[in-house]
């Protein structure tokens, strides 16, 4: 059963209330909590922002990035100079005079810390186009670099920041009302951002990147995005920051503060937005509450002496033992949610809401749009063309001068022995590798050299010999990721709660639903797609790809590792979703009665050579055939 | 040789196997036949020492096995060929090769299995230095094969040998696995190939959500008609 879906009215409804509970709470504490009380209050505040920003880059997206102080420091700084008034700058800079424009501007504290969220923002969006293209740990310590870079141009830039001497007497705008303002921002616009399909887009680049190009995703783009939104809100948790302790220096924007945030994410549970949240309130506390273990110690018959910076040594240790006994962190990729007392009762009950009235997403509808250019039939009458087309990889020649016409709307096969550059001429065809030599045509226009995203655009989707899902999404949101590629939601719409937009992605989702149900993995719709057995996997690769609305489909292997039974089944999807979405079908297999079956021509490569092509019947008999593939037992056996 | 007692094993909250027994004599091809996801993997994940969640019996030559680390039972004697290939990705194909020897001392022994290794596969031996994840699907299948084949094992388990080779190399793999049999290994086969595989089989267990449907020798299954209609697609 898919989760149900609540209602706008409801879902704003419950948010104004919190809402509406937490200001009461604020007004509360202001009144009755000492100032030292309310300052901790304060930091959780900013704590949890700069978890939910570093969370999004690295838990959602899966970006390791250690450039949190760099962006925050970028914040802190712009914002204090905003805020500052030019007489006061003027006294301040004593080593070197303050220089213009950062000596005459001033701006309210709103748009201040906007202003430092955007140059943190910019930075990221600078730094992440070189560096997204690394992964990993690289991209890890890239980042780090670049943190420390801006430290030290932050020190040296001695006419804008004043230097080693930081900023002093910065006004404390950052109250309860404000911090608390900006968390609930923060929180809206990532759960909007993240309950949206541009959620499960980054979730799945952090599950599989290959598989994500292949949903027709622009993979780089969409880190880029996630990176600089990310970057944005650390930028605002400096500028909190800078208002909130009203001193800011270049020594404070050290390691140790990314440190503290990606604590803070990672106890709470990478990919968890409620783990942030309680991790965040947890550990703030922690770290002032355990300030007495750097002060001395009484015992009466012993005194301990303070030991400075105690508190993060025993902090280190408890990440360490996060890390080996619970690497998932308090909340892994779970979430608490208001109802989920209301959820367990609900499927106690084996009750579920019904669907919400949705627009019709179809593949019918999607058929009339422009971007199909129907396949009319005899005015292209291949889909695809290769001519000549080659690759070398160094001085293996894996692919050489292929030719190979598809006939619209025909399924055709492709065999050949083990090594021969079946999976090559797939990964030709889907844009993963650039042709050496020849070219490649697809509905007549010229896709050489496209990269995988663009040419899913086109209608080309493809599955994968090893099976390629995104293991921690479910099997609905994989469907819901490869409808991305045609979905005209941009991602920021989802906070903007536009009806278009939450009306898409309801109609989204009862199509997905379809397709599973017309694959038959209705039953597993909110499962995670890595728990479900192989055949299954399989068939839910090939609903994701039908999501992508192709016009022609690569199957590689599609019945390997399926018992003849299985495979039965198989050969009767294969027919009816060729039919069904009006598709041109090549698939590689090595089970001939698959191949023998369901095709109605066949190219066979060996050594990457076309040695033979044409129907079933001819390449049974071809002699070629039978010597380098089939095997001259090839009838009997079979 | 191997005794299987009342094998559970669970696997991520789910129970995959649930108490089957079984026994494999020496120098004998034994089978494990069924749909995907019947508990095939899972028991041959137990015997080798990979599935953690377990309970019941794993008995090598009377000795208990189960609960062993998987290292101590390659030494053992048993080896396995991974369903998924699990072949080392940055490794050229004869370094794959000498890492399946990793528990071995004697060095003729090892250079001599190399040698038979490259003949029952010749074309690894075109790609000797080529790393193993450049291999196409079907080079990394002889890989794994070849590789658990190195160990010099007893028992030898082979987890869908045939996956995504060509039909020519199919028929191999059989002969292949017949001619690893006659010289006195005893072979663990899993196979969606149920009848090339119940051929060549002294004995054949077929086994249904985690449980033991039937069993006989594979001849018999072979003209069993409940077994033709659901396994051999007659």
């Amino acid at each position: 059963m898919p989760a149900p879906q609540t209602r706008p009215a409801y879902e704003a409804a419950r948010f104004l209330g919190a809402a509406g509970l937490l200001m009461l709470a604020l007004a509360g504490a202001e009144t009755f909590l000492d100032p030292y009380k309310i300052q901790i209050l304060n930091l959780i505040a900013i704590n949890i922002i700069l978890a939910l920003s570093l969370n999004l880059i690295y838990g959602f997206t899966g970006m390791f990035s250690l450039g949190h102080a760099g962006f925050m420091a970028i914040g802190a700084y712009v914002c204090s100079l905003c805020v500052l008034t030019p007489a006061y700058k003027e006294t301040m800079w004593i080593l070197e005079p303050i220089i213009w424009p950062f000596s005459h501007m001033e701006l309210g504290f709103f748009p201040a810390v906007i202003a430092g969220g955007i140059c943190a923002a910019l930075a990221g969006l600078l730094i992440a186009l070189p560096v997204l293209r690394l992964g990993g740990d690289y991209l890890g310590i890239a980042t780090l670099g670049f943190s420390e870079i801006i430290r030290v141009l932050i020190t040296n830039a001695t006419p804008i920041t004043n230097g080693s001497l930081g900023i002093k007497g910065i006004p404390k705008f950052s109250t309860l009302w404000w911090n608390y303002g900006w968390l609930l921002f923060t929180l809206y616009f990532v759960v909007s951002l993240l309950r949206s399909n541009s959620g499960n887009v980054l979730k799945a680049i952090r599950d599989d990147q290959i598989a994500a190009k292949t949903m027709g995703i622009n993979t780089f783009r969409q880190q880029a995005l996630s990176f600089t939104v990310g970057a944005f809100f650390a930028g605002v948790g400096g500028a909190l920051t800078a208002c909130l302790i009203s001193t800011i220096d270049p020594k404070m924007f050290s390691f140790l503060l990314t440190f503290n945030v990606l604590m803070i994410a990672v106890a709470g549970g990478l990919g968890s937005i409620t783990g942030s949240v309680v991790a965040g309130i947890i550990i703030t506390v922690l770290l002032e509450w355990l300030r007495i273990v750097e002060e001395e110690i009484n015992l009466g018959f012993i005194l301990i002496p303070g030991i400075p910076g105690m508190r993060m040594v025993i902090f280190s240790m408890a990440l360490m033992l996060i890390i080996i006994f619970r690497r998932e962190g308090i909340m892994g990729m779970r979430e608490l949610a208001w109802d989920t007392p209301l959820r367990l009762w609900r499927r106690f009950a084996k009750t579920s809401a019904p669907p919400p009235p949705a627009k019709n997403f179809s593949i019918q509808e999607a058929e009339t749009m422009p971007r199909s250019q129907a396949a009319i039939p005899g005015e292209n009458e291949f889909i695809l063309e290769l001519r000549k087309a080659g690759m070398r990889f160094g001085g293996v020649t894996a692919v050489k001068d292929l030719n190979m016409s598809v006939k619209t709307g025909c399924i055709a096969g492709f065999i050949g022995p083990n090594g021969a550059g079946k999976t090559t001429v797939f990964n030709l065809i889907s844009g993963f590798y650039k042709p050496t030599q020849g070219r490649i045509l697809f509905q007549g226009a010229d896709i050489t050299g496209l990269p995988p995203h663009l040419v899913c655009k086109r209608g080309i989707a493809r599955t994968f010999q090893n099976i390629r899902l995104f293991p921690t999404l479910s099997a609905l949101q994989n469907v819901l990721v490869g409808f991305h590629v045609r979905q005209k939601s941009q991602w920021w719409m989802p906070g903007l709660q536009l009806p278009a937009s939450r009306r898409e992605y309801a109609a989204m989702r009862e199509a997905a639903m379809r397709l599973l149900k017309r694959l038959g993995l209705d039953d597993e719709a909110c499962e995670a797609a890595g728990s479900l057995p192989y055949g299954k996997q399989r068939r839910l690769e090939i609903a994701r790809a039908l999501a992508t609305e192709p016009r022609f489909l690569l199957l590689d292997e599609p019945a390997a590792g399926m018992n003849p039974y299985e495979t039965q089944d198989l050969m009767e999807l294969i027919q009816d979703i060729r039919q069904d979405f009006n598709l041109t079908i090549l698939l590689i297999e090595h089970d001939m009665k698959v191949v023998m079956g369901v095709c109605s021509n066949i190219w066979v490569l060996e050594y990457g050579i076309c040695i033979a092509d044409g129907p079933p019947e001819a390449i049974r008999n071809d002699p070629k055939v039978i010597e380098a593939y089939l095997g001259e037992e090839y009838m009997e056996y079979a | 040789m191997l005794e299987i007692n009342d094998l559970h094993v669970y696997y991520g909250g789910i129970h995959a196997v649930k108490g089957i027994s079984l026994s494999i004599p020496q120098g004998q091809i034994v089978t494990l036949i069924g749909a995907n996801g019947a508990g095939k993997s899972s028991t041959v994940r137990a015997v080798a020492g990979l599935a953690r969640n377990t309970r019941g019996s794993i008995l090598l030559n009377k000795a208990t096995i189960l609960g062993r680390d998987p290292e101590e039972i390659v030494r053992a004697g048993i080896a396995l060929s991974p369903e998924g290939r699990r072949i080392l990705p940055h490794l050229t194909v004869e370094e794959n090769l000498r890492l399946g020897a990793y528990a071995r001392n004697d060095k003729p022994g090892i250079t001599r299995d190399l040698e038979w290794v490259y003949s029952l596969f010749p074309r690894l031996r075109e790609r000797l230095w080529q790393k193993g994840g450049t291999l196409s699907g079907g080079e990394q299948q002889m890989l794994a094969v070849g590789r658990a084949l190195m160990s010099s094992p007893d028992l030898l388990m082979l987890d869908e040998p045939s996956l995504g080779l060509a039909p020519l190399l199919v028929r191999e793999i059989f002969s292949i696995i017949r001619q690893i049999n006659s010289q006195g290994k005893t072979v663990l086969l899993i196979e969606q190939n149920a009848f090339a595989a119940l051929s060549i089989s002294n004995y054949a267990y077929i086994l249904e959500t985690g449980k033991i449907a039937l069993h006989g020798p594979g001849q018999e299954l072979l003209h069993n008609p409940q077994v033709k209609e659901a396994y051999l697609g007659a």
